[in-house]
Order: structure tokens, then C-alpha cells, then sequence
């Protein structure tokens, strides 16, 4: 099956958003959006601030619902799953469902109990089982080979690039299918921005990736698809480098050729 | 004079304020464990150790000074009072933190620390009226006892440990929650297992200051308990605390008397266990969060 | 603004402290706070140079610290031991009645003085067994500082002890709503305006009549205790106080001649 051109891995689901609407008591913030992301790829959300693009990534695993006075309308598939609905089950959901936050978020346990979180949650006691599943996931956040070894130490003895990659290895131990990230970056030096890119470009294929991000030279390095959001509407999505090199709408070019913030 | 001169002047003023009143404190503090080392040594010095702090009976007028019931009963009283009242002050701090909407928090914490404050023999009154008779039915006797001394104690900590679960739990990042929640654990999962986790140190810190409260209460005790010098063999028996039987002989036992100095030697062991709680919440709260 | 009204406080006291020369401390029982305390600010308006500080302790604090001269005045409802007495003036204020109290579900509102004796010290455990319902005897009583419980033991249980079993409670209040609240409690209290809720034990052949309060045969007799050698102003205090005409209110009662 393809879907604009590009091959659509089975492990990781297209996304499908239609007329999504998200509002706060009377503000609203995300106004009658609909697009479609396709599995395994990298999407990129770029926007001035306050255009609701992390609002959108918490549509995706409902963490949304913790804001009271919320209100969603229309439909979000990720799959076959219904995200959005009174008896949507969340803890299904957001082990499809991983994330990743602006500000590495580690808990105050030690390297090895962070990774292990998730997979305890869902009734791993294995030692064997979990050691392997915390070695695979710190393999795949590019991080084994600096923890092996230090997996006992607290998280917060780690550099902030580290925390960060720890918090992936975490998210990637529940075996998501989507990874949401919320600029991810935005809080790290560049070496350590250039190493969560990587990772970003080593996890394509197998995820399905929306990173939301200020960095727009990010946007172009790693995602497939950039989509533009301001106040609230999708202005535009499409390839990235389409998106970047010959935009359709002019308030993408102007936002991308900086004229406003 | 230039303003920085002023400045500089006060400041000085300041200090020697400051240190004048450390050194005051460090002063009486001296003088409260001489005092009292020096009563408990005259003490021992005429009454020997025989028949005193480990004996069974106390009957000062006759020169029996076992004050076994009472340290039984300071220690049941206590752990009954914390082990009731712990869970409930914790179910307060995460009502309060996690369940209830934000802006109700300066309200709720208002409300128990105005609750803090209320006067222990208040508390006394309020146990004779209602916790005694309630005992009296479950456990029979004449509901004087142990266990009733135990209940009012908790309902009188419960203010002061709810207060200080709260602040625990106000020094959880919101980001740890969302963290845990976006991993697909559910709310309670979160709360065990990060909320709680996370605060363990605060939390236990707040159970030996409880501990030291419940240990140092005096007045609403003394109204409950019964004032029975026999050891205390269940817990809906009547008994005594160091602290309440203090209170009963104190005027009986005037400086000078016979016997006086075993108020001395109660206090000191008092004082020594309030000091080992001291010890132990400096020990837990050398490890901090993080 | 603290530090400020620290400071005023502090001068005022001093000033106080100048102004006038004498200082006189009563210390001891507190069932003679009330009437002391009723008395004392008309005293203190007729000699202004006199400052009176007053406290509480109890009995034997209070005869301990005139004693030992750590007091002026020692307010007592203990009669002091021959050793400590010899030293020092009584001044008495009346007879204070020391009341038999019940709970008012144990069927008796009379017992002999042997009855009473029996129950107090623990020898009779139910009520039963002096014609009244079948409820355990509860003795509650003051601790061994307490002048009322001094006065019972002396004439009611001729020198023994009461019960060990007894529930203590610290103050006259406290017992009274202990006996108010307690099954088949029993115990005494000196005397009080409001005695509902309770029975009053009559005693042998004596009943308990509040406008014939000086009949009633149990009572203590609270005594103000000074130094022999003390001021003659301090002799003085005593001697008024102890002749104050408010005592009528608080229950203290005319000594018989």
C-alpha cells in the first residue's frame, strides 16, 4: 500500500487527523484541522509561537484531557485506534503512543528503573526480560554505550544531552509505534542536538515520528513531511523539502524567511 | 554619616543581634539538659538503680520509681496515633496536590493549618465527649485507655502531618506526572509509584516530627488515658505516658520533695528520645530529591 | 512594629517594677484561684504600692515554695505536715464541701460511710452489691497532689488508698464530666454551682443541702499559709483575703464555732 508516493510500514501507522477542533473554555486553539501523516516518517510541525502545535502532539496521546475546561471535536486515528472519545482506553493508547518533552523529564530513580518503568507497568518482573529490554532500549536511544556499566547511578548524575536520550530509551521500552516529540531539543547544547537528530533519523522507518520544534534547519535535516501551523490552522503540509524550497502559501514563506516570529 | 556607613551600621547591629540571640538559645538549651542531667544524677545517686527506670510498680510516695508503664505507654500511645494517622494525612496531601482542582489549594491549606493550631486540651475535652464513650463500646471498660489516648493524638496530628505531606507533595514537578502518565500508567500508578516514590524522605520526615508531637503531648492525654500506673497489658486498658504521669505528680512532687528528681529522669529520657528523632530526621533529610 | 511593641511592653513593666516597691507571690491550690483572683483587684486599689502575682502548682507546690521561700503566700487545702507547719501561719478561709458523685444509671443515690469506703477503695465492684444496677463500680479520682482527695482518703478511707484502678483525672471539671459520661462511675469533686447530670451521694445519714452547705461532714479546709517571719504586709494580705466576702460564691462555707 502507499499513500503519496511512500511505502507504508505496517509496524508504524499513518496517522489520520479529521476536523480537529480544540478549544479551552472560549479560547480556541486548534480550528478544524485535518491531515495525514504516513507511517515510519518523520513529520515536522513548525510554527510561530502559540499556533497550537503542542497542543496537537498532546491530542495525539490525550494528555490534553489533564487541562480542565477542554474541549475536542472530530477524529484522530493512529491506525485503526480512535484517539479521540469518552472510552477511548488511555493506557492502550499511550503505549502506542510514546513521548517525548521539551525538558528531559527523567524520574529521581536510578538509569536502569527509568527504562524499566514502563515495562513494569505492564507486569514485566523478569530481571533477565527487563535487563534485556532496558539494554535494547538505551542501545536504540544511542546511549548503552555510555551508561553500561552506570545503570545503577541516579538519572540526574547524567548531562542533560544524556537525560534526554534516556527519556527516548524510556519512551522506546514500552514499544511504541508513534513517538511524539515537543521540541526536544530545545533545551541542549548543539552536540547534544546533534545526537537526538541522529537518533531521530535512525528511529525513521520503524516509528512513526511527529516533532514539533523552533528549529527550522532541524525540520529540514531530519523530517520527511514539515507541516505549518498558524493560529490555529494547518496552513500547509507537505514534503519538507517542497515545503522549504518552493512553498505554496505566502505566510509559509514569509514565516520560513523569518519575516515574522 | 554616608547611607553606606548607616548601612554598615545596622548591619552590625544586626549580627550581634542575632548572635546574642543564638547564644541565648544555646544557653537555655545547656541549661534544660544540665538541669536535668544533674536532677537524673542526684536521682540515681539516692535511689539507686534498682526498682527504677526498668521496675514494673511506681508509687513515689513509697519510694517505687518503675517507669516501665510509662515508656510502654508513651510508645503505644504514639504508634497508635501515627499509624492512624499517617494514611489519612497523606489521603488529605494527595486530595489536596493531585485530586482537587488547583485553585483550591491555598483554601485547603489555610483551613488545616488554622486546625494546627487548636489547643491540645481542646482536644482532651473533645476526647472525653466523643472518643472515650466510642471506645468504651468497641473495646468495653470503661473506655479510658491506650487506644482512646492513641485516637485523640491522631486526630490531633493529622493537621500537623497533612500540612507537611502537602508540602511534599508540592515539590513533585508537574513534568514527572505527565512523564509517567504519557508511559500509560494510570493515575494511581503514578501516585505510587513516582509521586510517592519521589517524596519518600519529605514524607518520612514528616512522620518522626508527627512522632515527636505525638510523643510530647501532655494535656489531651492526661484527660484520656486514665492515669493508671499498672503497665498497660492491652491496648483498651488504662494506662499513663511519661509526659501525662509528669503531669499528674508534678504537684505532688515539688522541688524539694521526696522524689521530686524522677521528674527529672522522666523529662531526660523524654528529651533523649526527642533527640534521637532529631538525629534521625537530619540522617533522612541529608538525602534529598532528585 | 514587633520589636516596637516588645520594647513598650518591657519599659512599661519596668516602670512598674519602679513605681511600686513590694511584690508579694501566691502560689498553690488552684480551687482557690477563683476566689482569690475575684478578691485581689480590690485589695490591690487600696494599696497601690503593693504588686501581687498569683499561680497555680497545686497544694503541695504551694506549701513547698512558702517553705522554701520561694513564695509569700502558700494557698493549700492540705493540712501541711507537723515539720513544715511549725514555721508558718494559717489564715483559713472556711470549710470547702468535698461532694460523693455518680453516674446516674447505678441505682443508689445513698451509702454508709463503710459503703463508700469499700467503693472508693476497690473492695465493692458493682453496684449490685449495695442495692443498685448491675454495672461495674468505675472510681474516678484526682491525683495524690489533690487536697479533695487528701480530705477522702483521711475521713472516708481512714488512712488507705484509693483504688489503683481508679481513672485520674487532673481537675475538678474533668472529673465531673468523666463521672457525667462513665458507666457506673463514682467519684468526688469539691464543690461546684452546677452539679446536673450527676447523683449526689447522701452519706450515711447526711444529705448534701446547697443553702446548708456547713452541715455537710466532708470538706477540706483551705488555708492561705505565711511565714512566721514574713512582712506585716504580707500577713496583712492573707488575713484579708481570707476573710474576703466573696468566698460565699465560690462554696466556701463559715467554719462551725
Amino acid at each position: 500500500m502507499t499513500l503519496g508516493g511512500y511505502r507504508v510500514d505496517n509496524e508504524a501507522p499513518h496517522i489520520n487527523v479529521t476536523h480537529l477542533s480544540v478549544a479551552y473554555r472560549d479560547q480556541r486553539i486548534l480550528k478544524d484541522v485535518s491531515m495525514t501523516v504516513p507511517g515510519g516518517r518523520v513529520l515536522a510541525v513548525i510554527g510561530p509561537s502559540g499556533c497550537g502545535k503542542s497542543t496537537l502532539l498532546r491530542v495525539f496521546n490525550r494528555l490534553v484531557d489533564r487541562v480542565s475546561g477542554v474541549h475536542i471535536k472530530g477524529q484522530v486515528q493512529v491506525g485503526n485506534f480512535e484517539v479521540i472519545g469518552d472510552h477511548v482506553d488511555l493506557v492502550e493508547l499511550r503505549q502506542k503512543v510514546g513521548m517525548v518533552f521539551q525538558h528531559p523529564n527523567p524520574f529521581p530513580f536510578s538509569v536502569f528503573d527509568n527504562v524499566a518503568y514502563g515495562p513494569r507497568l505492564q507486569g514485566v518482573k523478569n530481571s533477565n526480560r527487563l535487563r534485556l529490554l532496558v539494554e535494547n532500549s538505551l542501545k536504540q536511544a544511542s546511549l548503552w554505550d555510555e551508561v553500561r556499566g552506570k545503570l545503577r547511578r541516579p538519572a540526574s548524575s547524567l548531562s542533560g544531552g544524556q537525560q534526554q536520550r534516556l527519556c527516548i530509551a524510556r519512551a522506546l521500552a514500552v514499544s511504541p509505534q508513534v513517538l511524539l516529540m515537543d521540541e526536544p531539543t530545545s533545551a541542549l547544547d548543539p552536540l547534544s542536538t546533534a545526537k537526538i537528530e541522529e537518533l531521530v533519523l535512525a528511529l525513521k522507518g520503524r516509528y512513526t515520528v511527529i516533532l514539533v520544534t523552533h528549529n527550522l534547519q532541524q525540520a529540514a535535516r531530519v523530517s520527511d513531511f514539515t507541516a505549518f501551523f498558524r493560529e490555529g490552522h494547518l496552513v500547509e503540509l507537505g514534503p519538507t523539502k517542497e515545503v522549504f524550497t518552493t512553498p505554496r502559501r505566502s505566510a509559509t514563506e514569509e514565516f520560513l524567511t523569518g519575516r515574522y516570529e | 554619616m554616608t547611607v553606606h556607613q548607616k548601612n554598615l551600621r545596622t548591619e552590625r547591629v544586626q549580627h550581634g543581634l542575632f548572635l546574642a540571640a543564638a547564644a541565648l538559645l544555646i544557653a537555655v538549651g545547656f541549661a534544660f539538659w544540665g538541669t536535668l542531667g544533674w536532677g537524673t544524677l542526684r536521682f540515681f545517686l539516692q535511689h539507686g538503680l534498682n526498682r527504677t527506670i526498668l521496675g514494673l510498680r511506681y508509687h513515689p510516695i513509697q519510694g517505687e520509681f518503675g517507669l516501665l508503664p510509662f515508656i510502654a505507654g508513651s510508645l503505644s500511645v504514639t504508634l497508635i496515633a501515627v499509624v492512624l494517622a499517617y494514611p489519612l494525612a497523606l489521603s488529605v496531601a494527595v486530595t489536596a496536590t493531585m485530586v482537587l482542582p488547583h485553585r483550591w489549594l491555598p483554601a485547603i491549606r489555610q483551613t488545616v493549618g488554622s486546625l494546627a493550631a487548636i489547643p491540645s486540651v481542646i482536644f482532651g475535652w473533645w476526647g472525653l465527649a466523643m472518643v472515650v464513650p466510642l471506645v468504651r463500646k468497641l473495646g468495653g471498660g470503661t473506655g479510658f485507655s491506650v487506644a482512646a489516648a492513641g485516637i485523640v493524638l491522631a486526630v490531633m496530628i493529622v493537621p500537623t502531618l497533612s500540612l507537611l505531606a502537602i508540602h511534599a507533595a508540592m515539590r513533585v514537578p508537574e513534568r514527572w506526572v505527565e512523564g509517567s502518565l504519557a508511559l500509560g500508567a494510570t493515575p494511581d500508578q503514578t501516585l505510587g509509584r513516582v509521586v510517592l516514590q519521589s517524596i519518600r524522605a519529605p514524607l518520612a520526615e514528616a512522620g518522626i516530627v508527627a512522632v515527636g508531637r505525638a510523643l510530647g503531648e501532655t494535656m489531651a492525654v492526661q484527660m484520656v488515658i486514665g492515669g493508671q500506673t499498672f503497665f498497660p497489658h492491652n491496648v483498651f486498658a488504662p494506662g499513663a505516658t511519661l509526659t501525662s504521669e509528669i503531669l499528674n505528680d508534678i504537684g505532688l512532687l515539688p522541688p524539694g520533695a521526696f522524689g521530686h528528681h524522677v521528674l527529672d529522669v522522666m523529662a531526660l529520657l523524654l528529651l533523649l528520645a526527642m533527640y534521637g528523632l532529631v538525629l534521625l530526621v537530619e540522617r533522612i533529610g541529608g538525602r534529598e530529591i532528585g | 512594629m514587633f520589636f516596637l511593641q516588645w520594647w513598650i511592653a518591657i519599659w512599661l513593666s519596668q516602670r512598674g517594677i519602679l513605681e511600686r516597691s513590694a511584690h508579694i507571690a501566691i502560689s498553690g491550690s488552684s480551687a482557690l484561684l477563683p476566689v482569690i483572683k475575684e478578691e485581689l483587684p480590690r485589695w490591690e486599689a487600696r494599696h497601690p504600692e503593693v504588686r501581687v502575682s498569683v499561680t497555680g502548682g497545686g497544694s503541695w507546690a504551694g506549701l513547698a515554695a512558702v517553705s522554701q521561700g520561694r513564695a509569700d503566700i502558700g494557698m493549700s487545702d492540705i493540712v501541711p505536715p507537723e515539720a513544715m507547719s511549725r514555721g508558718m501561719l494559717g489564715y483559713p478561709l472556711g470549710r470547702l464541701p468535698v461532694l460523693f458523685i455518680g453516674n446516674r444509671h447505678i441505682g443508689v443515690n445513698q451509702v454508709s460511710q463503710p459503703q463508700l469506703e469499700q467503693l472508693l477503695a476497690g473492695d465493692i465492684g458493682n453496684w449490685r452489691q449495695v442495692g443498685g444496677a448491675n454495672a461495674p463500680v468505675v472510681v474516678v479520682s484526682r491525683p495524690l497532689s489533690s487536697g479533695a482527695r487528701f480530705m477522702t482518703e483521711r475521713r472516708i478511707l481512714k488512712g488507705r488508698s484509693v483504688s489503683p484502678r481508679a481513672i485520674i483525672q487532673l481537675s475538678n471539671g474533668a472529673l465531673y464530666k468523666t463521672v457525667i459520661s462513665t458507666p457506673g462511675a463514682l467519684g468526688y469533686v469539691e464543690w461546684r454551682p452546677d452539679l446536673k447530670g450527676v447523683v449526689v451521694m447522701a452519706v450515711g445519714s447526711s444529705r448534701f443541702d446547697l443553702r446548708r452547705g456547713d452541715r455537710w461532714p466532708y470538706y477540706t479546709e483551705p488555708t492561705l499559709y505565711v511565714r512566721k517571719s514574713a512582712p506585716a504586709i504580707v500577713k496583712q494580705l492573707a488575713a484579708d483575703l481570707s476573710r474576703s466576702p466573696a468566698k460565699a460564691q465560690f462554696g466556701l462555707y463559715p467554719a462551725q464555732p
